[in-house]
């Protein structure tokens, strides 16, 4: 009866579903990591968004991109995610405050040998919740535009113009780091 | 800047490269599908739980409504145990109160004294005046008709410590129910009831006057228990009204004569 448990997991998600899964897990995870800085948060809410999709799969497997669906799922769980960890920052800046403490901010600020990696990961995580977005799906997820601005809920014209402003901050980094 | 020029810019292959190295190799699918599993799995058993607790919570409300329509039964007829047995058939169906309570001394609070305030409205009230409305009075020119009563013309308070004989006033509506006996394995009891006052027939065996409780005006006199006939006398002034239920071996009749 060992294997048993082992079985009953693999009956567990459907078949078509784990197909999905295979496909797009790794690449959501990564762009998602790219927005959150946090590859655990990313592929929490990427997973969330599987389990979701399975228990309404009834209807999502009738979607002509249930895909995209999911990453809208995972992305505003991740946004869910970001305000409560935001809460919980400023929660602490005002118990801090209360109690006469300091409390450090997060330090974002590199060191001069920083590599070319991590001051495009600082600079990302300094851009708005929506040119990273459009960076993180366009170029590591590899969606269209069109794609991107669905998954995004947000016109075309709008993705266009979040990649632009957040292409620029980035050529910027990378600018420097080559001058160097 | 125009759209084309975004457009243009669209394209940076060298930008796309820096992410893709930033955001290092691809998660390994194959590795988190087991979590999958057992997300998946935890989620059914939530969603199992929460079914099954919405069915507890069903189950538990229904039982609790049933519950309280029993409850709100028993007030209507006291006592799950008694049957009601019709002492005549004239007497309408029985169905109705019964006695709550059927042991011997039941109505421990004793029965109140009617107010005597108010005259019967019984058509055909004869030559004993009611002070008890509801509760019935001997038609004229009979000596012999008696108005079988049940203890809610005592107010249905007796077993729970005296209480008001307000509730008497709504026996013209239920007359019909005052006429029945309630049967125990052990005991059958009848709450005879007169204009001059009313008592609590218990048989168990031999037969007993219980609770005995005279009109206003009305002093027990006499209360007599004699093998199967249990008899009271009430008075007032010169006036006697003599209340006896007899037992025939089935249900008891009351009597009253004056």
């Amino acid at each position: 009866m060992i294997g048993e448990p082992h079985d009953r997991i693999a009956d567990t998600v459907r078949p078509d579903l784990e197909s999905l899964f295979r496909a797009h897990y790794g690449r959501l995870v990564r762009a998602l990591t790219a927005v959150s800085g946090s590859e655990e948060a990313a592929a929490d809410a990427v997973q969330e968004a599987f389990v979701k999709a399975h228990q309404k799969w009834r209807t999502i497997g009738q979607y002509d991109d249930p895909v995209g669906w999911i990453r809208r799922v995972a992305i505003n769980r991740l946004r869910d995610g970001h305000r409560s960890n935001t809460r919980k920052e400023r929660a602490l800046v005002r118990l801090a405050a209360s109690t006469d403490e300091t409390y450090e901010q997060p330090e974002t600020e590199l060191a001069d040998g920083a590599t070319e990696t991590e001051r495009l990961a600082a600079a990302l995580s300094g851009l708005p919740k929506q040119q990273r977005l459009s960076l993180a799906l366009f170029y590591l997820e590899g969606l269209s535009v069109a794609e991107t601005a669905a998954a995004l809920e947000l016109s075309e014209g709008a993705v266009k113009y979040h990649l632009h402003q957040g292409r620029e901050r980035l050529r910027g980094v990378l600018a420097v780091g080559g001058d160097r | 800047m125009s759209g084309d020029a975004f457009n243009e810019e669209v394209d940076d292959l060298a930008l796309g490269d820096a992410l893709r190295r930033m955001a290092g190799p691809l998660p390994d699918a194959d590795a988190a599908l087991p979590g999958l599993h057992r997300r998946v799995r935890v989620a059914r058993m939530r969603r199992v739980s929460a079914v099954a607790a919405s069915v507890a919570i069903v189950a538990v409300t229904g039982t609790a409504i049933g519950l309280s329509a029993g409850r709100g039964s028993d007030r209507i007829g006291p006592s799950d145990t008694p049957s009601t047995l019709p002492t005549d058939s004239t007497a309408g169906d029985g169905s109705g109160t019964d006695n709550p309570d059927n042991t011997p001394g039941y109505g421990t609070g004793g029965g109140s004294t009617p107010g005597g305030t108010t005259a019967s409205t019984s058509p055909g009230a004869g030559t004993v005046p009611s002070t008890r409305p509801g509760s019935g009075s001997v038609p004229s020119g009979s000596s012999t008709t008696t108005t079988i009563d049940d203890d809610s013309d005592d107010g249905g308070s007796d077993d729970h410590g005296g209480g008001s004989d307000d509730s008497g006033e709504a026996g013209e509506g239920r007359e019909d129910s005052n006429r029945t006996s309630t049967t125990t394995a052990t005991s059958v009891s009848r709450r005879c009831t007169s204009a001059a006052g009313a008592f609590t027939a218990v048989f168990n065996g031999t037969t007993s006057a219980t609770v005995v409780s005279p009109a206003a005006g009305y002093s027990v006199h006499e209360v007599e228990e004699e093998g199967d006939s249990a008899k009271v006398v009430f008075r007032k002034g010169e006036s006697e009204v003599v209340l006896e239920a007899r037992w025939t071996g089935s249900l008891f009749v009351c009597d009253t004569s004056a």
